[in-house]
């Protein structure tokens, strides 16, 4: 199967000084601090008709949005991931392939394997967050845009998903918003702070955490229980 | 990660596949019944019709003809209250005009009204054109295109509300895939509805032969008019005081075979939406 890559440039333009290939942008802040409105302004800001991904699955969007509500949509859980590849212009001959492969980077195969058929629906929900993972992933984008897409999954699964994200930030841009500085300090290579749908710093996780820029950072990680 | 297909995927896909071209034969045969009821009609209308029409039904004949009706009905009422209600949630991007919106919600709030006057209106039109070759004044023909008629701003009504219960969510995450809103819809949207659809449609139907049927009961009376469906039969057989309830019989087992039948799709359909 032909793995296409990003570069750096693919970066969408609300994140092109932030975000690069090779590396998991975490968007860190305190709940209601703006990070899922600050996606929907990246993948809005990508959404034009230029920025479409143009190789042999035909255009597609450039951008993949996984968020954080566990969405099944109305069938089997093959037909979940199948969907969006089945809707391109030209059907890709290795679907099957490319299901496989989708199922195996969400961290899913191993729970779903022997129940493709079954509705998606049925799924518990950290089973139905990587399923959305799977959906976004099948489409192979160059920009991969997740919103605590892993908050119902335990320890062990999360960090299987995280591991398997860093994989993909090879290939792709990787940028994950959540409000727990743990899982920002366990996945980032670099973390920004979000504050009123604005990024106000950006930098490498450990300078992040142990050398906080701004002051509003530092009331967010500080105090004696902090995760500094 | 090996990254050719496991035998459960292809096994998967493969009944993915089945299920899909299976799906598209209940269309089929839906339509195929229907024609065949259609030709039936035909060779009714090619015999000598009895003087009293009421009287000598078969009950062969008025079993396929009630079938027949609610089949018209359904195949005239449901694709257009659909592709309104399509509209009406906005999956187009378009939405219908205010003022045709305000006379869907009227007539799906007033059909008795619209029932009376229509069937007033076909009653007096068939008897004043004597001899006309209209098909549309034959009762048989009429009486669906009446009920489609009548039921069709209902219908309308109860999709777009089932259509927008889908969760907003389900749009976003199409839109993000890159479908198309008519993907969208096709994909997600309806089959997500459809449990909800099946209901929408019994109520839409039962208020409406509900409200079309003691004015057509009425007109039956007046004018000895013939409609060979059950109901005139029953009514028929009631008028004479008939002891044979064959008619009202058939009623109660096709009234039952549909519930059922719409209680198994239902419960099939909530299950994998």
């Amino acid at each position: 199967m032909n793995r296409p890559t990003a570069r750096n440039e693919d970066a969408p333009p609300l994140l092109d000084r932030t975000a690069r290939v090779g590396e998991v942008l975490v968007l860190l802040g305190p709940t209601g601090a703006g990070k899922a409105r600050l996606l929907s302004r990246i993948a809005a800001s990508d959404a034009s008709a230029e920025n479409v991904v143009q190789d042999n699955l035909g255009p597609r969007p450039r951008v993949g949005r996984v968020g954080p509500e566990g969405l099944a949509l109305p069938g089997s859980i093959y037909d979940n991931v199948a969907l969006a590849l089945r809707a391109l212009p030209k059907a890709p001959l290795d679907l099957v392939d490319r299901v496989e492969t989708a199922l195996r980077q969400a961290a899913l195969w191993d729970e779903v394997s022997n129940r493709l058929d079954e509705p998606a629906a049925q799924l518990s929900f950290g089973q139905r967050q990587r399923l959305s993972l799977a959906r976004a992933l099948a489409l192979e984008p160059r920009v991969l845009l997740l919103e605590d897409a892993t908050n119902g999954c335990d320890l062990v699964t999360s960090q299987r998903v995280e591991s398997s994200l860093r994989e993909l930030s090879e290939r792709c841009i990787v940028v994950f918003a959540t409000a727990d500085p743990l899982r920002a300090r366990r996945l980032g290579d670099r973390v920004a702070f979000v504050h009123g749908d604005e990024i106000l710093e950006c930098s490498a996780t450990e300078d992040f955490f142990t050398r906080p820029e701004n002051s509003r950072t530092a009331e967010f990680l500080g105090g004696p229980r902090g995760v500094r | 990660m090996s990254l050719s297909a496991t035998a459960a995927t292809r096994a998967a896909h493969a009944r993915n596949r089945f299920a899909r071209r299976a799906l598209a034969l209940g269309p089929l045969l839906f339509f195929s019944l229907l024609a065949s009821g259609l030709g039936l009609l035909v060779l009714r209308a090619s015999r000598p019709t009895p003087a009293n029409e009421l009287a000598e039904t078969v009950t062969a004949d008025v079993l396929i003809l009630t079938l027949l009706q609610i089949g018209t009905t359904l195949t005239i009422a449901l694709p257009l209250a659909l592709a309104a209600g399509y509209t009406l949630t906005g999956a187009s991007r378009r939405g219908l005009s205010p003022w045709l919106t305000g006379v869907l919600h009227a007539g799906a709030a007033l059909p008795s009204v619209a029932v009376i006057s229509l069937a007033l209106t076909y009653v007096f039109a068939g008897r004043t054109i004597e001899g006309s070759c209209c098909v549309f004044f034959d009762p048989v023909p009429a009486t669906p295109l009446i009920l489609a008629l009548v039921n069709l701003p209902q219908l309308v009504v109860l999709s777009a509300m089932v259509f927008a219960l889908t969760p907003p969510a389900s749009r976003g995450t199409c839109e993000a895939l890159g479908l198309s809103p008519w993907r969208t819809f096709r994909t997600v949207v309806l089959p997500a509805a459809r449990a909800r659809l099946v209901t929408a449609v019994l109520l839409a139907l039962a208020r409406t032969v509900g409200a079309a049927l003691p004015v057509a009961f009425l007109g039956a009376l007046w004018f000895g008019d013939g409609n060979p469906s059950l109901a005139f039969g029953l009514f028929g057989e009631m008028l004479r005081g008939a002891e044979g309830a064959r008619h009202a019989l058939w009623i109660v087992a096709i009234t039952s075979f549909l519930t059922l039948l719409a209680s198994v799709l239902r419960a099939r359909w909530e299950r994998k939406a």
